[in-house]
Protein backbone atom coordinates (compact mmCIF):
# COMPACT_ATOMS: atom_id res chain seq x y z
CA UNK A 1 0.00 0.00 0.00
CA UNK A 2 1.08 3.26 -0.70
CA UNK A 3 2.46 5.74 2.13
CA UNK A 4 1.64 9.19 2.67
CA UNK A 5 3.72 12.05 2.47
CA UNK A 6 2.28 13.68 6.25
CA UNK A 7 5.93 14.12 7.43
CA UNK A 8 6.35 16.84 4.85
CA UNK A 9 3.73 18.86 6.46
CA UNK A 10 6.02 20.69 8.81
CA UNK A 11 8.16 21.35 5.81
CA UNK A 12 5.10 22.49 3.30
CA UNK A 13 3.48 24.54 6.18
CA UNK A 14 7.08 26.76 6.96
CA UNK A 15 6.67 27.10 2.52
CA UNK A 16 5.16 29.54 0.06
CA UNK A 17 2.51 27.42 -1.58
CA UNK A 18 0.99 28.94 -5.08
CA UNK A 19 -2.26 28.18 -6.76
CA UNK A 20 -2.74 29.13 -10.16
CA UNK A 21 -5.98 31.22 -9.11
CA UNK A 22 -7.31 34.82 -8.54
CA UNK A 23 -9.11 35.78 -5.54
CA UNK A 24 -12.27 37.28 -7.80
CA UNK A 25 -12.36 33.74 -9.17
CA UNK A 26 -12.73 32.28 -6.37
CA UNK A 27 -15.34 34.33 -4.64
CA UNK A 28 -17.05 33.60 -8.07
CA UNK A 29 -16.92 29.68 -7.93
CA UNK A 30 -18.44 30.13 -4.62
CA UNK A 31 -21.15 32.71 -5.82
CA UNK A 32 -21.92 30.28 -8.31
CA UNK A 33 -24.65 26.91 -7.64
CA UNK A 34 -20.67 25.17 -7.13
CA UNK A 35 -21.20 27.33 -3.72
CA UNK A 36 -17.56 26.26 -3.21
CA UNK A 37 -14.07 26.45 -4.67
CA UNK A 38 -11.51 23.95 -4.91
CA UNK A 39 -8.32 24.24 -7.06
CA UNK A 40 -4.94 21.86 -6.61
CA UNK A 41 -1.52 22.87 -7.33
CA UNK A 42 1.55 20.87 -7.98
CA UNK A 43 3.86 21.89 -4.96
CA UNK A 44 8.02 21.17 -5.05
CA UNK A 45 9.34 20.30 -1.88
CA UNK A 46 12.43 18.69 -0.56
CA UNK A 47 12.15 14.96 0.86
CA UNK A 48 15.38 14.11 2.62
CA UNK A 49 16.99 15.93 0.22
CA UNK A 50 15.60 15.18 -2.85
CA UNK A 51 13.24 17.51 -4.77
CA UNK A 52 9.51 15.85 -5.06
CA UNK A 53 6.06 17.01 -5.96
CA UNK A 54 3.38 16.87 -3.60
CA UNK A 55 -0.42 17.25 -4.81
CA UNK A 56 -2.13 20.02 -2.60
CA UNK A 57 -5.59 21.11 -2.36
CA UNK A 58 -7.09 24.44 -1.70
CA UNK A 59 -10.43 24.69 -0.69
CA UNK A 60 -13.22 27.57 0.22
CA UNK A 61 -15.83 27.29 1.33
CA UNK A 62 -19.18 28.73 2.82
CA UNK A 63 -21.45 31.33 2.44
CA UNK A 64 -20.55 34.77 0.96
CA UNK A 65 -23.44 36.49 2.92
CA UNK A 66 -23.02 34.78 6.27
CA UNK A 67 -18.75 35.83 7.23
CA UNK A 68 -18.77 33.20 10.09
CA UNK A 69 -19.07 29.75 7.76
CA UNK A 70 -16.14 31.74 5.80
CA UNK A 71 -13.85 28.84 6.22
CA UNK A 72 -10.11 28.22 3.95
CA UNK A 73 -8.32 24.86 3.77
CA UNK A 74 -5.30 23.33 2.43
CA UNK A 75 -5.29 19.63 1.86
CA UNK A 76 -3.21 17.11 1.76
CA UNK A 77 -4.24 13.44 0.73
CA UNK A 78 -7.69 14.69 0.83
CA UNK A 79 -7.00 15.71 4.53
CA UNK A 80 -6.77 19.27 5.93
CA UNK A 81 -3.42 19.92 7.08
CA UNK A 82 -3.92 23.67 7.80
CA UNK A 83 -7.06 26.02 7.93
CA UNK A 84 -8.51 29.19 9.05
CA UNK A 85 -12.63 29.23 10.60
CA UNK A 86 -14.90 30.37 12.83
CA UNK A 87 -16.45 28.61 15.82
CA UNK A 88 -19.16 30.38 18.24
CA UNK A 89 -17.14 27.70 20.96
CA UNK A 90 -14.35 26.02 21.20
CA UNK A 91 -11.33 24.77 23.09
CA UNK A 92 -7.82 26.02 21.80
CA UNK A 93 -4.51 23.65 22.32
CA UNK A 94 -4.52 24.47 25.79
CA UNK A 95 -8.09 23.81 26.82
CA UNK A 96 -8.76 26.90 27.09
CA UNK A 97 -12.76 28.26 25.97
CA UNK A 98 -12.79 30.70 23.21
CA UNK A 99 -14.88 31.81 20.65
CA UNK A 100 -14.02 32.89 16.78
CA UNK A 101 -11.50 32.94 14.37
CA UNK A 102 -8.84 30.18 15.19
CA UNK A 103 -6.19 28.39 12.56
CA UNK A 104 -6.25 24.88 13.08
CA UNK A 105 -2.50 23.37 14.03
CA UNK A 106 -1.07 20.08 12.05
CA UNK A 107 -0.45 17.73 15.25
CA UNK A 108 2.69 15.33 13.58
CA UNK A 109 1.78 12.13 16.03
CA UNK A 110 -1.60 12.56 14.98
CA UNK A 111 -1.26 13.70 11.66
CA UNK A 112 -4.50 15.51 12.05
CA UNK A 113 -5.32 19.33 12.34
CA UNK A 114 -8.76 18.86 13.81
CA UNK A 115 -7.80 19.08 17.31
CA UNK A 116 -5.64 21.72 18.15
CA UNK A 117 -7.23 25.49 17.52
CA UNK A 118 -4.99 28.56 17.83
CA UNK A 119 -6.84 31.88 18.18
CA UNK A 120 -6.04 34.48 15.60
CA UNK A 121 -6.64 38.09 15.39
CA UNK A 122 -7.71 40.31 12.40
CA UNK A 123 -10.30 38.45 10.76
CA UNK A 124 -13.57 40.00 12.74
CA UNK A 125 -15.82 42.59 10.81
CA UNK A 126 -13.87 41.52 7.74
CA UNK A 127 -15.67 43.82 5.19
CA UNK A 128 -16.16 41.32 2.37
CA UNK A 129 -14.67 37.77 1.59
CA UNK A 130 -12.26 39.26 -0.67
CA UNK A 131 -10.53 41.31 2.14
CA UNK A 132 -10.99 37.92 4.39
CA UNK A 133 -9.36 36.03 1.70
CA UNK A 134 -6.46 37.76 1.30
CA UNK A 135 -5.69 37.65 4.97
CA UNK A 136 -6.13 34.18 5.63
CA UNK A 137 -3.89 33.49 2.55
CA UNK A 138 -1.25 35.90 3.90
CA UNK A 139 -1.54 33.77 7.15
CA UNK A 140 -1.36 30.59 5.71
CA UNK A 141 1.30 31.05 3.09
CA UNK A 142 -0.58 30.82 -0.10
CA UNK A 143 0.12 32.89 -3.01
CA UNK A 144 -2.43 33.24 -5.71
CA UNK A 145 -2.29 34.42 -9.16
CA UNK A 146 -2.72 38.32 -9.17
CA UNK A 147 -4.29 38.16 -13.18
CA UNK A 148 -8.02 37.67 -13.16
CA UNK A 149 -9.05 35.69 -16.57
CA UNK A 150 -12.60 34.97 -15.01
CA UNK A 151 -14.20 36.55 -18.67
CA UNK A 152 -10.99 36.84 -20.59
CA UNK A 153 -11.87 34.32 -23.24
CA UNK A 154 -15.96 34.00 -23.13
CA UNK A 155 -17.27 33.15 -26.57
CA UNK B 1 -38.62 9.00 42.79
CA UNK B 2 -35.42 11.21 44.06
CA UNK B 3 -33.25 9.93 41.80
CA UNK B 4 -35.12 10.49 38.66
CA UNK B 5 -36.00 14.33 39.79
CA UNK B 6 -32.06 14.83 40.72
CA UNK B 7 -31.24 13.32 36.97
CA UNK B 8 -33.42 15.74 35.46
CA UNK B 9 -32.75 18.80 37.35
CA UNK B 10 -29.10 18.47 37.13
CA UNK B 11 -29.83 17.59 33.23
CA UNK B 12 -31.97 20.42 33.17
CA UNK B 13 -29.03 22.83 34.66
CA UNK B 14 -26.46 20.92 32.18
CA UNK B 15 -28.41 21.66 29.44
CA UNK B 16 -29.05 25.33 30.38
CA UNK B 17 -25.47 25.72 31.01
CA UNK B 18 -24.00 24.19 27.70
CA UNK B 19 -26.48 26.93 25.86
CA UNK B 20 -24.78 30.09 24.45
CA UNK B 21 -26.90 32.84 22.41
CA UNK B 22 -25.41 35.38 21.17
CA UNK B 23 -25.87 38.56 19.14
CA UNK B 24 -24.36 39.11 16.30
CA UNK B 25 -25.90 41.72 13.82
CA UNK B 26 -29.23 41.60 13.45
CA UNK B 27 -29.38 37.73 14.42
CA UNK B 28 -29.03 35.38 16.87
CA UNK B 29 -26.36 32.63 16.65
CA UNK B 30 -27.31 29.44 19.21
CA UNK B 31 -24.97 27.47 20.15
CA UNK B 32 -25.74 23.94 21.97
CA UNK B 33 -24.31 21.39 23.97
CA UNK B 34 -24.33 18.96 21.69
CA UNK B 35 -21.12 17.96 19.99
CA UNK B 36 -20.54 16.66 16.12
CA UNK B 37 -18.21 13.69 15.42
CA UNK B 38 -15.31 16.34 15.01
CA UNK B 39 -15.77 17.66 18.29
CA UNK B 40 -17.59 20.78 17.66
CA UNK B 41 -20.60 22.77 19.21
CA UNK B 42 -22.87 22.64 16.48
CA UNK B 43 -24.32 25.97 16.06
CA UNK B 44 -27.73 27.05 14.64
CA UNK B 45 -28.64 31.01 13.45
CA UNK B 46 -32.18 32.32 13.91
CA UNK B 47 -32.94 35.06 11.99
CA UNK B 48 -36.26 36.93 11.82
CA UNK B 49 -37.91 36.60 8.42
CA UNK B 50 -41.18 38.10 9.08
CA UNK B 51 -43.40 39.70 12.17
CA UNK B 52 -44.19 36.45 13.08
CA UNK B 53 -41.78 34.01 11.26
CA UNK B 54 -37.86 33.35 12.01
CA UNK B 55 -35.78 31.55 9.71
CA UNK B 56 -33.49 29.09 11.75
CA UNK B 57 -30.36 27.69 9.61
CA UNK B 58 -27.15 26.13 10.00
CA UNK B 59 -25.56 29.16 8.26
CA UNK B 60 -23.83 26.85 5.73
CA UNK B 61 -21.28 25.48 8.91
CA UNK B 62 -22.11 22.35 8.08
CA UNK B 63 -21.27 21.63 4.35
CA UNK B 64 -18.46 24.07 4.28
CA UNK B 65 -17.10 22.26 7.47
CA UNK B 66 -17.57 18.69 5.67
CA UNK B 67 -15.91 20.16 2.14
CA UNK B 68 -13.21 21.67 4.28
CA UNK B 69 -12.17 18.47 5.84
CA UNK B 70 -11.73 16.73 2.61
CA UNK B 71 -15.43 15.25 2.47
CA UNK B 72 -16.50 15.01 -0.97
CA UNK B 73 -20.34 14.92 -1.63
CA UNK B 74 -21.47 12.71 -4.05
CA UNK B 75 -25.27 13.12 -5.33
CA UNK B 76 -26.32 10.01 -3.37
CA UNK B 77 -24.63 11.55 0.15
CA UNK B 78 -26.70 14.75 -0.66
CA UNK B 79 -29.90 12.84 -1.32
CA UNK B 80 -29.41 11.03 1.94
CA UNK B 81 -28.83 14.55 3.93
CA UNK B 82 -31.89 16.03 2.36
CA UNK B 83 -34.01 13.04 3.33
CA UNK B 84 -32.85 12.72 6.97
CA UNK B 85 -33.45 16.80 7.00
CA UNK B 86 -37.51 16.53 5.91
CA UNK B 87 -37.67 14.01 8.34
CA UNK B 88 -37.14 17.04 10.57
CA UNK B 89 -39.12 19.17 8.48
CA UNK B 90 -36.13 20.71 7.19
CA UNK B 91 -34.96 22.08 3.94
CA UNK B 92 -31.57 22.03 2.03
CA UNK B 93 -30.62 25.21 0.18
CA UNK B 94 -27.99 26.51 -1.32
CA UNK B 95 -26.15 23.88 1.11
CA UNK B 96 -27.97 25.37 4.38
CA UNK B 97 -30.13 23.25 6.74
CA UNK B 98 -33.28 25.70 6.99
CA UNK B 99 -36.65 25.88 8.53
CA UNK B 100 -39.10 28.81 9.02
CA UNK B 101 -40.79 28.69 12.27
CA UNK B 102 -43.46 30.54 14.20
CA UNK B 103 -43.05 31.54 17.56
CA UNK B 104 -43.75 28.51 19.00
CA UNK B 105 -42.37 25.87 17.18
CA UNK B 106 -38.89 27.76 17.67
CA UNK B 107 -37.85 26.03 19.82
CA UNK B 108 -38.25 22.61 18.24
CA UNK B 109 -36.90 24.46 14.45
CA UNK B 110 -33.88 24.73 16.58
CA UNK B 111 -33.39 21.59 17.93
CA UNK B 112 -34.69 19.68 14.29
CA UNK B 113 -31.72 22.02 12.61
CA UNK B 114 -29.34 21.58 15.16
CA UNK B 115 -29.82 17.47 14.32
CA UNK B 116 -29.72 17.51 10.98
CA UNK B 117 -26.32 19.61 11.37
CA UNK B 118 -25.47 16.63 13.80
CA UNK B 119 -26.15 13.59 11.57
CA UNK B 120 -25.10 15.20 8.77
CA UNK B 121 -21.39 15.05 9.68
CA UNK B 122 -21.16 11.66 9.91
CA UNK B 123 -19.55 11.62 6.77
CA UNK B 124 -16.73 12.10 8.25
CA UNK B 125 -17.13 8.35 9.41
CA UNK B 126 -15.52 6.89 6.27
CA UNK B 127 -13.08 10.06 5.13
CA UNK B 128 -10.29 8.49 4.89
CA UNK B 129 -7.04 9.63 3.68
CA UNK B 130 -6.48 9.22 -0.15
CA UNK B 131 -3.26 8.94 -1.45
CA UNK B 132 -2.69 10.19 -5.08
CA UNK B 133 -1.11 8.70 -7.59
CA UNK B 134 2.77 10.71 -8.69
CA UNK B 135 1.76 14.24 -10.08
CA UNK B 136 2.35 14.14 -13.94
CA UNK B 137 5.10 17.00 -13.17
CA UNK B 138 7.26 14.63 -11.50
CA UNK B 139 6.77 11.92 -13.84
CA UNK B 140 7.43 14.60 -16.56
CA UNK B 141 10.49 15.64 -14.58
CA UNK B 142 11.68 12.25 -14.98
CA UNK B 143 11.43 11.55 -18.57
CA UNK B 144 13.26 14.70 -19.37
CA UNK B 145 16.40 13.88 -17.24
CA UNK B 146 16.54 10.69 -18.52
CA UNK B 147 16.24 12.44 -22.24
CA UNK B 148 18.51 15.71 -21.74
CA UNK B 149 21.24 15.38 -24.94
CA UNK B 150 24.18 16.73 -24.75
CA UNK B 151 23.09 20.11 -26.95
CA UNK B 152 20.77 20.79 -23.89
CA UNK B 153 22.37 22.60 -21.19
CA UNK B 154 20.10 22.65 -18.86
CA UNK B 155 16.52 21.94 -18.08
CA UNK B 156 15.23 24.58 -15.07
CA UNK B 157 11.97 23.89 -13.23
CA UNK B 158 8.99 26.28 -12.20
CA UNK B 159 10.33 28.97 -14.79
CA UNK B 160 8.60 32.45 -14.10
CA UNK B 161 8.93 35.12 -16.78
CA UNK B 162 7.69 38.34 -18.17
CA UNK B 163 4.93 38.83 -19.85
CA UNK B 164 4.02 41.98 -21.67
CA UNK B 165 1.14 42.72 -18.71
CA UNK B 166 1.89 40.08 -16.22
CA UNK B 167 4.19 37.26 -15.01
CA UNK B 168 4.01 34.03 -16.00
CA UNK B 169 5.43 30.52 -15.16
CA UNK B 170 6.08 27.06 -16.97
CA UNK B 171 7.05 23.94 -15.37
CA UNK B 172 9.97 23.36 -17.24
CA UNK B 173 12.46 24.86 -19.89
CA UNK B 174 15.09 23.23 -21.34
CA UNK B 175 17.81 25.79 -22.70
CA UNK B 176 20.29 24.59 -25.34
CA UNK B 177 24.18 24.61 -24.96
CA UNK B 178 24.15 25.88 -28.93
CA UNK B 179 22.17 29.25 -30.52
CA UNK B 180 21.08 26.98 -33.17
CA UNK B 181 18.51 24.85 -31.27
CA UNK B 182 15.64 26.04 -30.16
CA UNK B 183 14.39 26.89 -25.87
CA UNK B 184 11.19 24.65 -25.13
CA UNK B 185 9.11 25.75 -23.11
CA UNK B 186 6.75 23.38 -21.41
CA UNK B 187 3.54 23.74 -19.01
CA UNK B 188 1.56 21.22 -17.35
CA UNK B 189 -2.12 21.71 -17.27
CA UNK B 190 -4.24 19.83 -14.84
CA UNK B 191 -7.56 18.76 -15.03
CA UNK B 192 -9.16 20.61 -12.77
CA UNK B 193 -11.28 23.42 -14.19
CA UNK B 194 -10.12 22.92 -17.60
CA UNK B 195 -11.66 26.20 -19.00
CA UNK B 196 -9.94 28.21 -16.63
CA UNK B 197 -6.72 26.41 -17.24
CA UNK B 198 -7.48 27.03 -21.00
CA UNK B 199 -8.10 30.74 -20.29
CA UNK B 200 -5.05 31.12 -18.58
CA UNK B 201 -2.71 29.34 -21.21
CA UNK B 202 -4.45 31.06 -23.96
CA UNK B 203 -3.62 34.56 -22.16
CA UNK B 204 -0.03 33.45 -21.09
CA UNK B 205 0.29 32.75 -25.11
CA UNK B 206 -1.27 35.95 -26.20
CA UNK B 207 0.72 37.90 -23.43
CA UNK B 208 4.29 36.89 -24.47
CA UNK B 209 3.88 37.48 -27.85
CA UNK B 210 5.51 40.73 -28.08
CA UNK B 211 7.60 39.99 -24.82
CA UNK B 212 11.08 40.06 -25.61
CA UNK B 213 13.15 36.70 -25.73
CA UNK B 214 10.44 34.61 -25.00
CA UNK B 215 8.23 35.03 -27.39
CA UNK B 216 11.03 33.11 -29.25
CA UNK B 217 10.89 29.81 -27.15
CA UNK B 218 8.45 26.70 -28.30
CA UNK B 219 5.87 26.33 -26.22
CA UNK B 220 4.96 22.79 -25.56
CA UNK B 221 1.18 22.46 -23.41
CA UNK B 222 1.13 18.40 -21.50
CA UNK B 223 -2.59 18.22 -21.05
CA UNK B 224 -3.35 16.28 -18.09
CA UNK B 225 -6.58 13.50 -18.42
CA UNK B 226 -7.24 15.01 -21.55
CA UNK B 227 -9.93 12.96 -21.93
CA UNK B 228 -11.54 14.71 -18.80
CA UNK B 229 -11.41 18.37 -21.19
CA UNK B 230 -13.96 19.62 -23.25
CA UNK B 231 -13.22 19.98 -26.66
CA UNK B 232 -13.22 23.59 -27.08
CA UNK B 233 -10.95 23.90 -24.10
CA UNK B 234 -8.00 22.13 -25.84
CA UNK B 235 -8.69 24.21 -28.90
CA UNK B 236 -7.79 27.02 -27.28
CA UNK B 237 -4.79 25.53 -25.80
CA UNK B 238 -3.67 23.86 -29.54
CA UNK B 239 -4.44 27.87 -30.01
CA UNK B 240 -1.61 29.19 -28.34
CA UNK B 241 0.68 25.98 -28.25
CA UNK B 242 3.51 25.20 -30.90
CA UNK B 243 2.52 21.52 -30.02
CA UNK B 244 0.30 19.60 -27.31
CA UNK B 245 0.34 16.45 -25.97
CA UNK B 246 -2.91 15.00 -25.05
CA UNK B 247 -2.18 12.62 -22.14
CA UNK B 248 -5.17 10.40 -21.47
CA UNK B 249 -5.51 8.54 -18.54
CA UNK B 250 -5.52 4.94 -19.82
CA UNK B 251 -2.46 5.56 -22.10
CA UNK B 252 -0.18 7.87 -19.94
CA UNK B 253 2.61 5.99 -20.36
CA UNK B 254 2.80 5.63 -23.88
CA UNK B 255 1.85 9.49 -24.30
CA UNK B 256 5.17 10.36 -21.55
CA UNK B 257 7.28 7.79 -23.71
CA UNK B 258 6.31 10.23 -26.84
CA UNK B 259 7.90 13.09 -25.17
CA UNK B 260 11.84 12.86 -25.96
CA UNK B 261 10.74 12.19 -29.74
CA UNK B 262 9.01 15.12 -29.05
CA UNK B 263 11.46 17.37 -27.25
CA UNK B 264 13.58 16.59 -29.49
CA UNK B 265 11.72 17.62 -32.94
CA UNK B 266 10.37 20.65 -31.15
CA UNK B 267 14.63 21.59 -30.22
CA UNK B 268 15.71 21.14 -33.25
CA UNK B 269 16.80 24.12 -35.09
CA UNK B 270 14.07 22.92 -38.25
CA UNK B 271 11.28 23.28 -35.62
CA UNK B 272 9.59 26.15 -37.48
CA UNK B 273 7.89 28.51 -34.86
CA UNK B 274 4.02 27.78 -36.12
CA UNK B 275 0.98 28.00 -33.61
CA UNK B 276 -1.85 25.44 -33.11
Amino acid sequence: MAETSFHLVPGILREEKYFDISVPEIIRAIESDEGQAEVFCDHCTVDDGVETEIRLRLRVGGSVMEPESWQVALLMHSVRIDGIDNESFYFDAEGQEREGWHRHEWNRKENSCEREKRPIVGLDDCPSLEIFLYEVFRQMRIRWNKVDHGTLFNN
Amino acid sequence: MELCSTIRDELASYLGAGVKVSARKDRCVVTLPFTTLDKRRVTVVVEQHAPNTFIVHDGGKTSSELFCQGVNMTRKKEEHQVAIAAKFGVHVTERLFKKYCKPGELQDGILAVAQCALMAMAELIDHKPVIEEETLGAKVSRVLQVWKPEYVLAIERNVTVEGVTAPHSFNFVSYPAQASYNTVAIKILNHDHPRWQAERYGFLGFDIQAAPLVSSWVRCAVVSRADEWPEASIGLVKKFSHRTLEVYSEHEHDMLSMLPATMEELSSEHFRLRLG
